[in-house]
């Protein structure tokens, strides 16, 4: 599902570079990638979702190489074809949940979302222990109400991939491990790949594969010539 | 361009404090030259309308804008007078018809209200600025008057009642006594300076002057103390025999006026030409050196009024356009530090998929949305203040 080949990224500022020669994530899996902190892992799923691009090497997530797209293209294709929920939710405070969980369908339609998106919303509330919630304010849910939320607008495009960037960060180890099922869940369910970052290890036994980042990281450099 | 709208209105709301703020800033900053040009167009529609209805100004020499706006709104006293021999002069030239404007005293006050302008005139008057009786009768005798709708609304006056004349100079003991005015009718509004003002005969006027008065017949006095001297053809009246201080129809008769009528004074005469030759002939006559009166065409005085009016306007529309760009660049401050802030709800829609166009456009319409807002609050702002102020504004200047 997802194969990434000789792929070379760094930042402008030569803060550090990402090499990572090879790696594959099969279809419908769950993956989970770790690694110490600022070794890259959320410029990884960036690279993934086509908001950063490569200088070298190729990221394919199905028949599309994201890297070689074009700008509008890829943003089209993370608007339809992939879910993103990060650490701090991202939820924004002036919609309500359902408005927050139909934003993408508004972003790639422009227009007010019809009945068939709705009905989805409103599904995806009550698989996820929020029907009811519709109408509530984001700023008046608990932090696991609002990541249940987030997860909700990951999948409202029926995405074939979920990247989730520690969704459980900010969330204690019960709520953290009841996040964690559902999201597990949710991806089966909707027959989707995932792609998680966490720092939590005693996650990992309920992921198929385990990609620890260490390996792709290249010794940290000053200077923009010294990247790949 | 809908998903742009409806993220600009929630967030509009969201941010109420931010945006009632900006909005009143706007409102503030768009209303003053709304409402300056209003007022002054509503002012120049006014002052204009009534200067082109009073063709030609007979007065005194002297300040042309004091003259005209005298004649106009009875309000500024010029400081020379002309004379009834003027009025006599243009009606016997033939090229219009003069009417009497005689107005340098004011009523006392009445009902906490201050005094109005007491203006003498002749009946033609009335028929040319088009007033007409709305309760009561016209002026029938020496020592009537009519008032203006405004005047009878604010002094409670009504037809039967009196109000007194004030004295120009309290320690004149010589000179003008108050003299107690019969109200005889209330004129109909006409929106106008008429409506402000208390209108008598020019007689009544030369009485207050103490031109003409009413005493006791001294050849049928008792008291013989009353006499300086006698004999067939004079009598010489002590100062302890006192002129009237009210007309009634008993003591009318003993009325009369000293002196030749043609120098009686007046403070303005309307002349209302005949025609454009009548015109052009009266300006003629008294455009030479040697007359003691002037002729002025109302319309051109309240121009070059006018001018300086809208130079004024001109500045206040410079300082408009220096807070505009004041405001501008602290909308601008605004929508930057906003932007700042919101920068992780601008980051959402973008790792979202929203695009850049979508973002800037929200951006955009909650800023259209506030210019919106304020465009039309200033607007019905400047049209109260038009309602509130153009009245205010004239009474102001005059």
């Amino acid at each position: 599902m997802i194969l990434i080949e000789g792929l070379c990224f760094s930042y402008p500022d030569g803060i550090f570079n990402l090499e990572i020669p090879h790696l594959n994530i099969p279809p419908e899996q769950a993956c989970a990638v770790i690694g110490p902190s600022g070794s890259g892992k959320t410029t990884l799923l960036n690279l993934m979702a086509g908001i950063l691009t490569v200088r070298s090497g190729v990221i394919k997530i199905g028949d599309a190489a994201v890297s070689r797209l074009s700008e509008t293209a890829r943003r089209l294709f993370r608007l339809n074809q992939i879910g993103m929920i990060f650490q701090d939710f991202q939820l924004i405070e002036y919609l309500s949940v359902i408005e927050n969980i139909v934003l993408p369908a508004r972003l790639a339609s422009g227009k007010l979302p019809d009945t068939a998106v709705l009905d989805k919303a409103a599904s995806l509330l009550s698989d996820c222990g929020l029907a009811g919630y519709a109408n509530r304010r984001v700023t008046r849910l608990s932090q696991g109400e609002r990541q249940r939320v987030a997860i909700c607008r990951a999948l409202i495009m029926g995405p074939r991939v979920i990247l989730a960037d520690e969704p459980t960060g900010n969330l204690d180890p019960h709520t953290a491990g009841k996040v964690l099922d559902l999201l597990l869940h949710q991806t089966a369910v909707h027959k989707a790949t995932l792609v998680m970052v966490t720092h939590d290890h005693s996650l990992l036994d309920r992921f198929q594969q385990v990609v620890p980042f260490e390996q792709f990281l290249k010794a940290a450099v000053q200077g923009s010539d010294a990247a790949c | 361009m809908l998903t742009s709208l409806h993220l600009a209105i929630r967030s509009l709301r969201w941010y109420y404090g931010r945006t009632i703020t900006i909005v009143l800033c706007l409102t503030l900053t768009l209303w003053l030259p709304i409402s300056v040009r209003l007022i002054l167009e509503q002012f120049q529609s006014d002052i204009t309308s009534r200067a082109r209805q009073t063709p030609l100004v007979i007065g005194a020499n002297g300040s042309r804008i004091d003259l005209a706006l005298h004649a106009l709104y009875f309000e500024a006293i010029p400081p020379g007078v002309t004379t009834m021999g003027e009025v006599d002069r243009v009606n016997e030239s033939g090229y219009g018809t003069a009417i009497p404007i005689h107005s340098r005293y004011r009523t006392q006050s009445r009902n906490q209200v201050d005094g109005v302008s007491i203006v003498g005139t002749s009946p033609e008057y009335f028929e040319f600025r088009g007033l007409n009786i709305a309760a009561g009768e016209p002026l029938t005798m020496l020592g009537d008057c009519v008032v203006g709708s405004n005047v009878a609304r604010n002094m409670q006056l009504k037809a039967g009642d009196s109000i007194l004349s004030a004295p120009r100079n309290a320690f004149n003991l010589a000179g003008d006594y108050p003299l107690k005015l019969r109200v005889t009718g209330v004129l109909a509004p006409g929106f106008s300076a008429d409506d402000n003002v208390v209108f008598v005969d020019t007689k009544t006027t030369w009485v207050i002057d103490g031109i003409g008065h009413g005493h006791a017949d001294l050849t049928k006095v008792q008291d013989e103390s009353l006499l300086l001297s006698q004999d067939p053809s004079s009598v010489t009246a002590s100062a302890a025999v006192l002129p009237f201080t009210e007309i009634t129809e008993e003591n009318v008769d003993s009325f009369h006026f000293h002196g030749d009528p043609a120098t009686f004074p007046l403070t303005a005469i309307v002349v209302q030409p005949n025609d454009e030759k009548g015109q052009a002939l009266l300006l003629g006559k008294y455009s030479g050196a040697e007359n003691t009166a002037v002729c002025i065409k109302p319309p051109d005085v309240v121009n070059d009024l006018l001018d300086v009016v809208f130079r004024i306007e001109r500045l206040i529309r410079l300082s408009a356009f220096i807070s505009a760009i004041v405001t501008i660049l602290f909308l601008g401050l605004v929508v930057f530090l906003s932007i700042r802030l919101r920068a992780s709800e601008i980051q959402t829609i973008t790792r979202l998929g929203g695009s850049r166009t979508t973002v800037i456009s929200y951006l955009a319409t909650e800023t259209i949305l506030q210019l919106l807002a304020a465009t039309f609050l200033a607007i019905v702002a400047a049209l109260i203040t038009q309602q509130l102020a153009s009245e205010s504004l004239r009474t102001l200047l005059f």
